[in-house]
This record gives C-alpha cells, structure tokens and sequence, in this order.
C-alpha cells in the first residue's frame, strides 16, 4: 500500500506541475514525475510480499517459479515503459531547446500564438 | 351576331356620348360653383370634333401611335363587357364574355397601352404622372376589392349578372343597403377611380399639367379623351351593377348612373388635394377598414 | 497475402537503415524511403484486396515468437485492420510524394525516420491484438509525430509540438494505467482474451473506471470537445503534411481503436459517452468554426468535428439494441465517412501547402487562379459537406436513415451540425472565388488523387448502397448525366458545347417522350425538358466570359430536375434534389458578382434539404404513396425544404442576389424551371402527406397565407429595384406566392390554377430573363436609369417583353389571365377572403413594377451611350418569339394548357372533375363565374385593328419627330440624359408604404447569423493557447468521466 499510495503523490506532484507550473522546463519535469509514477505503480501491482525478483539466476528458483516470484509481466512492461518514458523526455527537451532558441524564453504564457 | 355587334356599335356611340356629355356637364356645375359662367354642357363633343378634325399629329413612336388606340379599346371594351341591363339581348352587352374578375383586370388594359404611349413620348412629365396613377391605382383598389370581395362572397357569384340578380325584388335588397360598409368603401375608392379632388394627383395640374398625355395633339387626344369618357360610364354602370340594382330599362340607367356620376362631382369641388402618399395612405386605412366590418361579418356569418 | 508483421518490421527496419543511410547519399536514402512506402502500400493493398475479393476469409493471425494468442503478442489483422492499413500508407505515401515534389524539407534524413515511424506507428496501432503492444506502438507514433510536428521549425510549430507533447502524454499516462490495471484484474493483455475474461467479471465501479481510463485517454487522442485546443493547435501550426497525415490517417487508427474498445471492453456508459462526446464535438466545432479567419485551423475544426460524428456514429454502431440492417448502414456509413474525411481533408491540407497565406483573405480569389486548383479544392469541399454523388453524401445518408426513431433528435443534431459546416466551408468557397488572388502554387499531384479517388468512391458508393436504401435511379437519366458530364470536354468551344448540350436535350426528350404528360411526374417531366431545351437554346454563347463548366453544370441541373420529377420514392427524389441544387449552386457561383450570393443560395438549399431529409426521414414509408403522418411537424419539415427552393417568405432572402447576380445565361432556368421544382415537391407533399394529417386544412391555410404574404410583400419590394434582374428576380418570387396559394387551396381549382401558372410562369418569366439577358448584353448593365428608349433598338425584344409584362399583370387577353381567373374562383370558392383580398391587391401593385420595366429600359428616352445597341443576338430572338407567341396562343385558347392538366388531375381520387367546364358562348365556366378567352382576344384584336383602321384613313397627316422634341416649357432640351425620368421612380410610393418594404425578414436572418457567431465566439475563447489550461480540461473532463460513469456517487 506504500508503493501504492506514494506513486500516485508522486504522479499528482507531477500533474501539480503541468497544470499549475508557468516555466517550460517544470512542466517537462512535471511530466517525468508522472511517468516515474507511473512506472512505481505498475512495479508495486506485480510485487507479492514474501516473494523474489523473477531472474532465473538461483537454483531453488527452477522449481515452482511461479509460487515463489513475483509477477514478471509488470516489470517487463516498465522496462518498455522506461525506455519510452526516456524517450518522450528526451523529444520533449528537444522541442523546449527549440522553443527557447526561438522566443528566448521559457515562460510559456509567451507560447500562446495559437489559440482559439 | 351580326345585329349584336351593330347594336354593340350603337351602345358604345351612345355610350362615347353620354360620357362627354357628362364630362361637359361636371365642367359646368364645377364653373358654377366657383362663380363662373362655364362653356356649355356640349364643350367635350366640340373639343373632340375640334381635335379630330386637326390637320396634323406629332408622334413619337410605334408606341406612341398605338396608345390611343389602346386607351379607346381598353375603354370601349370594358364598357362593352358590363352589362347595363342584364337579360335584354342587347342591352346586356358582351358581359358573356367574362365576369367581374375579368372586366376587373380588363379595365387595366387600356390604362397600360396610354401609360406606355405617354412614356415613349420621352416627355418627364408623363411617366411622373403615369406612376403616380399607378400608385393610387394600388391604393384604391384595396378598398375597392374589400367591397367586392363581400359581394363575390355574399351572393356566391362572381358574374355582374348574378351579382345583379342577387339585387332584385326591392330597393332594400340592393347591395348598397344589404352591405352598406361594403359599398361605402367602393364608393370612397371610386373617389380615386375618377380622380376626383383629393385625389387628384395624376393630372395634379399646378406640377404637371394634363398628366400623361402631355405630348398627345389632335386626333390622338381625340381618341383619349372618347376613351376616357367611355371608360368612366363603364366604371359608373359597374358601381350600377354592383350596388344600385342594375337597371331595368335605359331610364333607370341613365338616373343611377348619373347619381353615381353626382357623388364625386360634389367631392371634388370642396377638397384640396392629397400628396399622393397620403392619398395612398387613406385609401389603405379608414375605406379599408370600413369595408373590413363587411369582410369580417361575411365571415361570420357565411 | 503479406504477412502485417513484415509491414512493421520492414519499415522498422528501413527506418533506422535510412537513418544511416542518409549520411552518405541523400538520394539514395529519399529512394530508400520511397521504396520503403511503396512496399507498404502494395503489402497493405494486398492484404486489402485479399479481404475485399474473398481470397482472405479469416482475420489473419501473427503470433510474434511463436506463442499462440493469450500468451504471445500476436497481431491480428481483419478486413477493418487491413483497411485502415491501407489508408494509412496511402495517405503517407500521397504525403510523402507531396514532399518529394515541393522539395524534401531538412532535416531530410530524420524527418524521413520520422514520417516512417509514425506510419509504422500507426499501422501497428491498427493491426494489434494486444494492449501493452497497442500502448507501445502509440507511443512510437507519438513520438514521431511530436517530432514531425516540431520539424517545421517555425515558432507556431514547436509551440504546437510542446503542446501535443503535454496533452498526449497525460493521454499515454491514462492508457498505461488503465492497461496495466485492466492486466490486473483479468491477468491477460491479449485483447480477445480480456474480452472474453471481461464478460465473467462483474463489473465493479473499480473496473469501470479502469475501462473509462482507457477510454478518456483515447478520446484526447481522437480530440474531443473540449480537450482538443492542442490538435487545434497542431493543424494550425505544423506542416501541412504531417498534418494530412494525422488527420487523414493517424487518427482514424486511433478511432479503429475506440471502436475495438467499445467491442472488447464490453463498457455499459460506452453508447452514451459516445453520444455525449461526439455529438457535442461535432455540434460545437461546426459552430466554432464560423469565426475562424485561419484556413489550416479552421480546416481543423472541421476534421474535429467530423471526428465527433464518427465518434457519434460508433456509439449508434455497437449499440447492441440495433437491428441488424441498420448496423449494416451505420457501418457502411462509418466506411464512407472515414474515407471521406481522410482524402478530402488531406487533399484540403495539401492544397493549403499551396497557398502562401492560411489567412482566410489570403485565400481570396485564389480558385480563379488555377482551374485544377479549383477542381480539386470544389471536389473536396463537396464531398466533406455532403453534396452528392461524392462519399459524404452517402454517408450522411446512410447514417441518418440508420439511426433509429426512437433517437430522432440525433437526427437533429446531424442536421443542424450539417448546416453550421456548409456555413462556414461555403464562405471559403465564397472568398477563395471572389476577384483575382495570388498565384497558387501548383504542387497539386497528391491532393489530386485525391479529389479523384473521392469521386470515384462516390460512384462506387451510389452504386452499392443506393439500391440498398430502395433509392432508384431511372437509367436514362444516369446515362444523360453522364452526357452532360462529358460535354466539358468540348469546352475549348462554347459553340459547340452548345450545339452539344442542345443535341443531349434533345436526345432526352426523345428518350424521354413516352413518360411525358401521362400524369402529374409526366407533366413535369415536359416543362422540364421542353422548357429547358428553349431556355438553353437561349444561352448561345455570347461571350467568352462562359465558363468551361457551365454547360456541364447545366445539364446537369436540367437531368436531375428530369430525374427529380420521376422518382417514386421520398429518397430518389431527394437525392436528385440534392444535385439540382449544387449543381445550381455551381452555376450561380460563375456570376461575377454572385460569390455572396452563391453563399447565401447555398445555405438557405442546405436549410431547406435538410429540414426536407429529416422530413422524410419521420414519414412512415418512402414511396410516394399516401402516407398516414400525425402531427405537423413531418408535413412542416418536408415542405420547408420545397418553399427554400420557391423562395417564399420568410425563407426568400436568398432569392434577389441568387437571381440578380448569377449568370444572365441561368437565371432563365433558375427563375422559370428550378423553382417550379419546389412547386412539383410542394404538390406531391400536400397530395401524398399533408392531405393526411389530422391538421391538414389548418396546415394548408397556413401555406396559403404563406403564399399571399409573400406574393405582397415581394411584389411590393419589387417596385423599387433600380436593377433590372433583381426586379424580375422579387418578381418572380412573387409570382410563385401565386402558385403556392393555388397548391394550398388544395381543389381542382386551385390545383389547376396552380399548374397552369406554373406553366405559364415559365413562359413568361423565361421570356423576360431571356430578354433580358439580351438587354444586358447589348447595353452592358443591368441597372435601369442607364437604360431607356431602347424600343427603337430592339423593337422584337420590346414586342416580347411587352407580351410577357400584359401575362404577368394578368391582363386578358394573354394568357396571364388565365391563371389569375383559376386562382380567384379557387379562392372565393374555398372562402379564404382575406388572402383573396390580399392576392388581389398584390396583383395590383405588379402593375407598378410592370410598368417600369417597359418604361425604364424601352421608353422615354433613349440614352446616348445606348444610341448605338442592336437588338439581342439571333438565338435570343427565336427564344423571345417562340415564347412570346406561345403567351399569345394561350390567351385565346387555354384550353390547350387546361385540358392536358385536367388529364394529368383525372387519376387523383378527388380531382377528377376540374371544377369548371366549358360552354360555347361563356367559355370557361366554374360554379361562380364563367371566361371566355377566345372572345376576349377577338374582341380585342378586332376592334384595335378596327379602331387603328379607322384612325389610319380618317385622321390628320402624323408627323414623326425626333426624341428631344417634346414640349418643355419653351426650352430646347440638350441631352437625352437632362429629359429622361428613370430613378427613383416610385419615390412617392415607398414613403406611403415605407413600413411594408422594411426589410425585417433580411434583418431577423442576419441576427440569427450575428447572433451564432458571437456564441461562437465565446465558446471557442476556452481555447486559450496556454498549456496549462489545456492539461485543466483534460484532467477536468476525466475527472467528470469519471464521476458520472462510474456508477459511484
């Protein structure tokens, strides 16, 4: 329940900053925060208490796996969900580099051409 | 046929006849009543002989040219197409040929071929007083076919005969009784049919003097001026027809038309004149509205 | 065959190989890449085509690694999947050549890896069977897209990519969860197996809102109202093909999706959610949209409405309580919608990619600038705005009719959302053909393909459904409107497409001869095309000015009127209609100065089209047989759209522009035929509907009064036109008031009154448009104090114009008379009184504007500028006379008008006597009075002959003299100009009756207008531009998702 309850703080901290944050760079941080979260809950749903991580690397593990590990699939989709979520970050930093190249500024309410 | 159309040709004589003496008749009591001694009753039959009889005429067009004729056909015919005494062989003239709807829109027929005449002749004065006549035309006839309407309603025909028929057995029947706010908004339109005073705005003579036929000389204002006179009688046989009874005999018709030729005589002799707005505005207002009480008893009651 | 993964892999593959590749040789990689798109598109189309001819029964089946599905990844490709594939790589590859043609923007390389992930993105998004998998391929085509966004480099581009970025992670972030929730709680990522596991599992508010999450985050992607300020925001700012490309395809994955979810994820809420959702963004957006100056963002509005339909669309789809044939519908409508919206809008895109500036005034008079541009740029807008025979229409259609009674009002919303779309594409339309624009550019190849891919599918989808919704089509009349599609190839001569449209004409009448008069669709059917074929005789080109698609669009107009009067069902009939009014719109739209009133035409026929589909829509049945209807609404809907077309108050104010500016060669037939087809529906409506409702005489009263009034009021406004056309047009208007009073008296009279003015209308109303046209032509305008004294130039002209004007007063002996008598007994007849009165007095006030059409343009005097014209060119004057001696034949024996209209009448129960019979002496005899035509017009022509014999010998020596010799109190007038009365003719008259002319009506329209766009205004002012704020309404709209759909209060 621990997991459980700090990603999702840590998720809301994230979208705290998306939706309230005026600075470019604290939304994409924002952003991270979310995905980090996200990624904890994902773990915390597989984890069972009492149990190991599901590598194969130890004899006594060989045997009834499935009664004595936790659930694997969580922890392969957030390996994939990682990679995206560095991913996003790093197109995300792109496009902030570029808008500061082009306004000189990280204020976003100067990013407001487009509208209504 | 051949007797019924010779007849036809001696009652539109007459008819040419009584309108200008009639016409000679309004210039003597109006010169009465202004103090003067007046030309004699017989003055239209003389200006008409005088006009024909010129030696020469200005035109100005083909259209020019065929307008009188129009103005004296138009007249003519829809003279010829009431009937002065419904049911005698000749005295109810051609009225077999169409109805009120169509001696109404008949009557139009003449009016158009002179408007159009008087706009060829390239003379401003004409079509001012060509749309001026147009435009009390629209006015009165609001009236005017309020009253009819009633009558069309109320006698379930729309033939001056039957019209007519619907009359008889006694003074009381006659429409100007049975629907006397009927009649009296026909009568006020027939005010501005005849261009009596005031609405006198198409001859309107202090701006533009004669009208629309400014341009027209000689033996072509000869055939206007029969044509008007004639047309004036049909419009009196009409008013008649519609709400005097009709006639038995040649007497009775030459009274009744005469009286109706009275009424806007005196009218025209104690008002001054309307602008035309004004005149087209009453005419859409109190005759309107007056026959309005008919309309809407018709409906009622039927 | 081709296996999908290869697809994937493949362009995978080549992705990062380009990657490479493009540090060595540019082209080579551009050949790469282009080798690249071309083998997705055949393996797509393959696979495609395999379903499509049957080859492939079974959905194909990848299992990734070997494992069988619940355990694997596996793909799973069905012929939905296998389609929208190949749209997907249709669409890029039309993109991508659009590119390759403008010259590649730099960064070549990348931006190429880019566009091939976001294709492979969402192809893998279309052909997954497993939700993790679904999650990450939308991440792939995220990425690219923020990325391909951003490529532009301008700063709207990467204001609009960061904004993207912000909102579709918030949407990644809520299909993550709800993925890995939904893999809690049912153990399983396979998309089959959870929908089958899911069907076990009562549904706790806990797994509704997982399954809602899913959902919230799809609909961010599929840009809802009001969480789409960043799609917005992206059409707006990104290159136009990529945004082509996520409109046109990308986004359709995403809806292949939703429609997946609504399948697998067996969710309660998902009906109303998508009605909630795409109706108000499809409602809303149409609106929005009226305020918009920026084409690309507005183009955008209209995607993401079209987008709410589809979304409405698949809530009616697998709504489980549907019939199985309306699902059929719905399916193909969803078909045809997709396809629509993906090619029209990206060929729309793409032509945006021509145009230097995305400003609305920018766009102005750009469509005369390159033919093809116009082509392409018309063929879209039609087919998104659902003109027939393009895919919109049908799918529309399809939709409508599929929905179920019960949801009418759904109907509704289409409807009025249908309306708000033509407003605002129809202003484009207006300003992009007004004047002479900039130079387009002409990289056109892409959205050519297209324009033509639409048309096709158009045909393709009239053939296949048309017969489905029991719409027949008479096969002459198909193959006629093929000919008239094919005389625009003899445009490089306006002569001889001409004498070609005259030969096709005549070729129909031909044809069409054994089903002309029999009844009331024969009787049309003869006006149509006889009266046609005069009119069109008429239109011998004058000018160069005629526009290669006039005569196409002509005929076109002329056949489908044929087809309109034969359909026997509500549907072909409208369908028909539907082409007769663009068609018309088109022609309209060629008028120099028509652009505005082109827009106004098309509006008000969308109006009443629509108001006329939802009509038919409530009618019990669709043949034109009686039909049991309660009520009012059904008649009042169905004879709305009939009234658009004839111009009666309070719908006319289309009217005087549409007539006054469209080209002098049309109007003949848009005054004298097409608005007699509002007369023919209005006909059919009270004889096969509102002859039934309980309410009917009321209704019909109040169509009677509708008439009066607008015979009045039009009338009235004619008097003081100055501009010769717009008289004749309010005229005209008036005139029909006339026929719909007939029609509304509803008795053998007034229906004989009805159709014979309906004839004769045309005839007279064809001569004076007809004359006019030659008047215009001849002077060189068509405002009449320019005019005057051309009686002497054109004295057959004048003699027709004079024949017309004494039918139109109704003066007997010509035949105008006619009509005006049958009308009259109809009236006292049937006792409405007061419209009698009414009726009369307007007929009395035509004479006004009668006498100043003779007057200004043939009297008075002849102007010195005109001194030099020459009567109307040769093919006008046989018009004129035909026309003019018809009237005049008529006059004398109507019988030949009334006796085919008695037959026609003779087999409706009811109207078998016509009310009138005929007597040797009294002529026409009705209960109430009797005509005799035929003696009027001897008497008359005999004593005028008579009387101008007479004069001719017995009077005085006539003296022709010259036009300046007129009495003018002693003076000697200079200049035909000084004498001339020709404006302001009836000043007097308006200030008696200034309060009638009042132009209310015009002004209550105008504030509906007004009224709307400032809605719109305010409404679209939630789209703030500011990130923040965009990331509040998502958060807000789920949280309210959430709330209400959860079940747990």
């Amino acid at each position: 329940m621990a997991f459980f309850t700090a990603s999702i703080l840590l998720i809301l901290i994230g979208l705290y900053a998306v939706l309230v944050k005026r600075n470019i760079m604290k939304i994409v941080i924002g952003l991270s925060l979310m995905d980090t979260g996200v990624n904890l809950l994902i773990v915390s749903l597989g984890f069972i208490r009492g149990r190991t991580a599901p590598i194969i690397n130890v004899k006594d593990l060989l045997f009834n796996t499935s009664s004595k590990v936790v659930d694997p699939l969580p922890q392969a989709l957030v390996l994939t969900a990682i990679v995206i979520g560095v991913a996003v970050t790093a197109v995300a930093l792109s496009i902030v580099m570029l808008m500061y190249s082009k306004k000189g500024t990280l204020e976003i309410d100067e990013y407001k051409e487009l509208k209504w | 046929m051949v007797a019924r159309i010779f007849y036809a040709f001696l009652i539109l004589l007459g008819g040419i006849a009584y309108g200008l003496l009639l016409g000679g008749i309004s210039r003597k009591i109006t010169a009465r009543l202004q103090n003067r001694r007046g030309p004699t009753i017989f003055q239209n039959f003389i200006d008409v002989w005088k006009l024909f009889r010129k030696k020469t005429a200005i035109s100005h067009g083909v259209m020019f040219y065929l307008a009188p004729m129009f103005r004296l056909v138009g007249g003519a015919g829809t003279f010829l197409l009431v009937p002065i005494v419904v049911g005698h062989p000749y005295l109810s003239n051609f009225s077999f040929g169409g109805d009120l709807i169509v001696i109404m829109y008949f009557m139009v027929l003449g009016c158009l071929g002179m408007a159009l005449g008087a706009a060829e002749s390239g003379h401003p004065h004409s079509p001012i007083a060509v749309t001026r006549g147009l435009s009390l035309m629209a006015g009165y006839e609001l009236p005017f076919v309020v009253s009819v309407v009633v009558l069309m309603i109320a006698d379930k025909t729309t033939t001056v005969e039957g019209i007519v028929r619907a009359q008889q057995g006694g003074i009381l029947h006659w429409h100007i009784f049975t629907h006397p706010f009927a009649a009296a908004a026909a009568f006020i339109s027939l005010l501005g049919m005849m261009m009596s005073y005031p609405f006198q705005v198409v001859m309107a003579p202090q701006e533009i003097p004669i009208g629309p036929p400014t341009e027209y000389s000689s033996s072509f204002l000869s055939y206007m001026f029969s044509g008007r006179s004639v047309f004036a009688v049909a419009k009196y046989v009409l008013f008649m027809d519609l709400f005097l009874g009709g006639a038995t005999n040649l007497g009775w018709a030459f009274l009744k038309t005469f009286l109706i030729f009275l009424w806007p005589l005196f009218i025209t002799n104690v008002f001054p004149r309307f602008k035309l707005e004004q005149a087209v505005s009453f005419f859409w207002t109190w005759p309107t509205l007056i026959g309005l009480i008919d309309l809407i008893r018709i409906y009622i009651v039927r | 065959m081709v296996n999908p993964i290869l697809i994937i892999a493949i362009t995978l593959a080549s992705a990062f190989f380009i990657g490479i590749l493009q540090v060595y040789s540019k082209l080579w990689a551009r050949l790469f890449f282009f080798l690249t798109l071309v083998f997705d598109f055949f393996a797509a189309g393959a696979n495609f085509y395999g379903f499509l001819s049957g080859r492939i029964t079974e959905p194909i089946l990848v299992k990734i690694g070997g494992f069988p599905p619940p355990i694997g990844i596996n793909l799973l490709v069905g012929k939905p999947e296998a389609a929208i594939g190949f749209l997907i790589f249709t669409i890029a590859l039309l993109g991508a050549y659009h590119w390759e043609r403008k010259g590649f923007p730099e960064p070549q390389g990348k931006i190429m890896v880019l566009f091939l992930l976001l294709s492979l993105g969402a192809a893998g998004i279309t052909f997954t069977g497993d939700f993790f998998n679904l999650f990450v391929f939308i991440e792939i085509t995220s990425i690219a897209a923020y990325g391909l966004v951003a490529s532009a480099k301008t700063e709207k581009s990467v204001e609009a990519a960061f904004k993207y970025m912000v909102v579709g992670s918030i949407s990644s972030t809520f299909i993550l969860l709800s993925v890995v929730f939904l893999y809690k709680a049912t153990g399983s990522l396979n998309m089959m197996d959870i929908a089958s596991r899911i069907r076990n599992i009562s549904l706790t508010p806990i797994y509704i809102l997982i399954l809602l999450m899913f959902l919230a985050g799809l609909l961010i992607e599929l840009e809802v109202f009001p969480i789409n300020g960043w799609a917005l925001d992206v059409y707006q700012g990104a290159d136009p093909v990529v945004v082509a490309v996520l409109a046109g395809a990308v986004v359709k994955a995403f809806y292949l999706v939703f429609l997946k979810a609504g399948t697998y994820l067996t969710l309660p809420s998902f009906f109303t959610l998508s009605l909630i959702f795409g109706g108000g963004t499809y409602l809303v957006s149409q609106f929005i949209a009226w305020r918009q100056k920026d084409v690309k963002r507005f183009l955008g509005y209209s995607s993401v409405a079209q987008l709410g339909l589809l979304i409405l669309s698949a809530g009616f789809f697998l709504n489980p309580t549907l019939p199985a044939f309306s699902k059929h519908l719905i399916g193909a409508s969803i078909v045809l919608f997709i396809f629509n919206h993906s090619f029209a809008k990206s060929s729309l895109f793409l032509l945006a990619d021509n145009v230097k500036s995305s400003q609305l005034h920018g766009w102005r008079g750009i469509l005369n600038k390159n033919p093809l541009f116009k082509f392409i740029f018309s063929t879209s807008v039609f087919s998104i705005t659902g003109v027939p025979p393009f895919p919109g229409f049908w799918a529309k259609l399809l939709l409508i009719f599929a929905i179920p009674k019960n949801c009418s009002w759904v109907i509704g919303l289409i409807l009025v959302g249908a309306l708000g779309e033509i407003v605002y594409y129809y202003r484009l339309f207006r300003e992009a053909s007004e004047g002479e624009g900039e130079k387009v550019g002409t990289n056109l190849a892409a959205p050519l393909t297209g324009a033509i891919l639409l048309i096709g599918a158009g045909l393709v989808a009239w053939k296949m459904f048309a017969t489905q919704m029991g719409i027949m089509f008479n096969s002459t009349i198909l193959l006629l409107l093929a000919f008239s599609i094919a005389i625009y190839i003899l445009g490089f001569s306006r002569i001889l497409q001409w004498a070609g449209s005259l030969a096709v004409v005549g070729y129909g009448i031909y044809r069409m001869v054994p089903e002309m008069g029999a009844n009331l669709h024969g009787f049309f059917l003869a006006l149509v095309l006889v009266g046609s074929a005069l009119l069109l005789l008429a239109t011998y080109p004058t000018s160069k000015r005629t526009s290669w698609t006039f005569y196409p669009a002509y005929l076109v107009v002329v056949f489908s009127m044929a087809g309109l009067v034969l359909a026997r069902n509500w549907l072909t009939l409208f369908v028909f209609w539907e082409l007769m009014s663009w068609a018309s719109f088109v022609l309209i739209n060629m008028g120099s100065r028509a652009k505005k009133a082109a827009w106004i035409y098309a509006i008000f026929s969308a109006i009443g089209a629509y108001s006329m589909l939802a009509g038919i829509y409530l009618l019990p049945g669709l043949s034109l047989t009686h039909l049991k209807v309660a009520g009012i609404m059904v008649p009042l809907l169905l004879v709305t759209g009939f009234l658009v077309k004839m111009a009666t108050a309070p719908l006319h104010v289309w009217a005087r522009d549409a007539y006054g500016e469209s080209p002098d060669e049309f109007t003949p037939l848009l005054s004298g035929i097409i608005s007699k087809m509002g007369v023919f529906g209005s006909l059919i409506a009270i004889l096969y509907v509102i002859g039934n409702i309980s309410s009917g005489p009321s209704f019909r009263y109040i169509l009677g009064w509708l008439g009066a009034l607008t015979a009045f009021f039009m009338t009235l406004i004619a008097v003081f036109q100055d501009d010769l056309k717009r008289l004749l047009a309010y005229s005209s208007v008036g005139q029909v008031g006339y026929i719909l009073i007939g029609l509304a008296i509803a008795s053998p009279l007034g229906w004989n009154a009805a159709l014979y003015h309906t004839v004769n209308h045309f005839i007279f109303k064809g001569l004076l448009f007809v004359a006019a046209a030659g008047i215009i032509y001849r002077v060189g305008t068509s405002y009449m104090p320019r005019m005057g004294g051309l009686i002497r130039r054109m004295p057959l002209t004048f003699l027709s114009t004079l024949v017309a004007i004494i039918a139109l007063a109704g003066i007997p002996p010509i035949s105008g008379f006619a009509g005006k008598w049958l009308l009259y007994s109809a009236l006292i007849e049937k006792g409405w009184i007061f419209i009698t009165v009414v009726t009369f007095l307007a007929s009395t006030v035509a004479f006004l504007y009668c006498f100043k059409i003779l007057h200004s343009v043939f009297l008075g005097q002849l102007q010195e500028e005109n001194s030099n014209v020459k009567e109307v060119p040769f093919p006008l004057a046989i018009v004129e006379a035909i026309l003019f001696v018809s009237l005049g034949v008529l006059g004398a024996f109507p019988r030949l008008l009334l006796d085919p209209i008695n037959r026609v009448f003779a087999g409706i129960p009811g109207m078998e006597s016509p009310g009138f019979h005929y007597e040797k002496t009294l002529g026409v005899v009705s209960n109430l009075g009797h005509w005799n035509a035929l003696f009027l017009m001897v008497f008359f022509v005999g004593s005028f002959l008579l009387a101008l014999i007479f004069f001719a010998i017995t009077s005085a020596r006539v003296k022709k003299v010259g036009q300046l010799d007129v009495g003018y109190s002693g003076e000697v007038p200079k200049s035909p100009e000084d004498l001339h009365f020709g404006y302001g003719l009836y000043d007097h008259f308006r200030k008696a009756v200034k309060w009638f002319i009042y132009p209310m009506v015009t002004k209550i329209w105008e504030g509906i207008y007004e009224w709307i766009s400032a809605f719109a205004e305010i409404v679209r002012r939630i789209y703030t531009g500011n990130v923040n704020t965009y990331a509040a309404y998502v958060i807000l709209i789920s949280i309210i998702i959430f709330y209400f759909f959860t079940g747990v209060k």
